[in-house]
């Protein structure tokens, strides 16, 4: 009888472990792969938020890069693609916001080191409520970007 | 009656004139609109510029062949490597018969774009396209033909800044006339390939 109840416990936590849905999450990170010698790349990623209140990304840091800026791409009545600079990015409550190629991305600029296909690139998020979030990115070569 | 004849032959051929003119361009039109890409129709002036190994390169060097260019600068990290891979999906969906299409990335930002920088950037996404660059001047002069426009955003400092700009993709028929265009948005591979195979 203790072990049926020990079992069903056990079951339950996991159940309830698994259904924890509080915070900022952010999943699919990956950054462009860029040939050696070009120091410019992005990263891509969504953040869904859980929680009950709005919340902003304020800022970025990566090891790889000198600086980290949110930009938006966007195309006017005439194709002209063109970037603008965000100080921060909206993720309303209980949304999910997707950064993607040719939209909302991460610009990182100043690339100090080659990276490649199958990397793995720590970074920083820091949110105005959620505090500091750390997540992996993947590199991606240009085959699996698209 | 010599003169009714001859009114009867000229109003005849007048008419012959007509209903090939007009049989022509409606066999234009139904060209025009099988088509995925929007139409422009212009001839290109022959532009040179100088390539990433350093050769000067000609628009009619590549006469004969279909070309599809695409404007853009190395340091652009969204739009002009999801453009270029794009560019090289189109490249796979034509097989063998991509030896007869070029595919040209013109740099929009001369002064920071050097031949060696386009050389690091452009093979990435495929040994065979090719990366052009020139001086101010002459960049903005093929700009203009296709009625391409740029400006620089966002400038830090003389080396740091953004480009904005058009960043649509051409095709250049054999003939050196900007026969089709596609928007950035609307570059989908298949389609894409399937005008240049209408054309081959």
């Amino acid at each position: 009888m203790r072990n049926y109840l020990f079992i069903l416990l056990s079951i339950l936590f996991i159940f309830i472990s698994g259904c924890d849905s509080s915070g900022v999450k952010i999943s699919n990170a990956w950054v462009r792969e860029v040939p050696e010698g070009i120091s410019t790349s992005a990263l891509y990623l969504t953040i869904k938020n859980n929680n009950s209140e709005n919340d902003s990304l304020l800022s970025v840091e990566t090891g790889i890069a000198g600086s980290a800026e949110i930009h938006q791409t966007s195309v006017n009545e005439n194709g002209i693609s063109y970037m603008k600079k965000l100080d921060e990015l909206d993720i309303p409550s209980s949304e999910t916001v997707s950064l993607e190629p040719g939209g909302t991305h991460i610009m990182l600029i100043g690339i100090n080191r080659k990276i490649k296909d199958g990397d793995e690139i720590k970074a920083v998020l820091r949110f105005r409520n959620a505090g500091n979030k750390e997540v992996t990115a993947v590199v991606r070569g240009f085959k699996k970007s698209e | 009656m010599k003169t009714n004849y001859k009114i009867v032959i000229g109003v005849v051929a007048l008419i012959v004139i007509l209903w090939v003119a007009l049989g022509y361009k409606l066999i234009d039109l139904k060209k025009k609109e099988k088509f995925y890409g929007f139409h422009v129709g212009k001839q290109i002036t022959d532009h040179t510029l100088t390539s990433q190994d350093g050769r000067k390169l000609s628009f009619s060097d590549l006469r004969g062949d279909i070309i599809l260019v695409n404007f853009g600068y190395t340091s652009c990290p969204d739009v002009c490597p999801t453009t270029l891979a794009k560019l090289r999906m189109i490249y796979e969906q034509l097989g063998s018969k991509k030896d007869r299409v070029d595919v040209l990335f013109i740099t929009i930002d001369p002064e920071r774009d050097t031949k060696e920088k386009l050389a690091k950037f452009v093979p990435y996404f495929d040994k065979d396209f090719i990366g052009l660059t020139g001086s101010t001047d002459e960049i903005k002069k093929v700009a203009d033909d296709f009625n391409v426009n740029y400006f620089k955003e966002a400038v830090k400092s003389d080396t740091d800044y953004l480009m904005s700009h058009t960043s649509s993709v051409f095709l250049v028929n054999a003939g050196g006339e900007i026969l089709l265009k596609y928007p950035q948005q609307m570059l989908d591979p298949e389609k894409v390939a399937g005008d240049i195979e209408m054309l081959l």
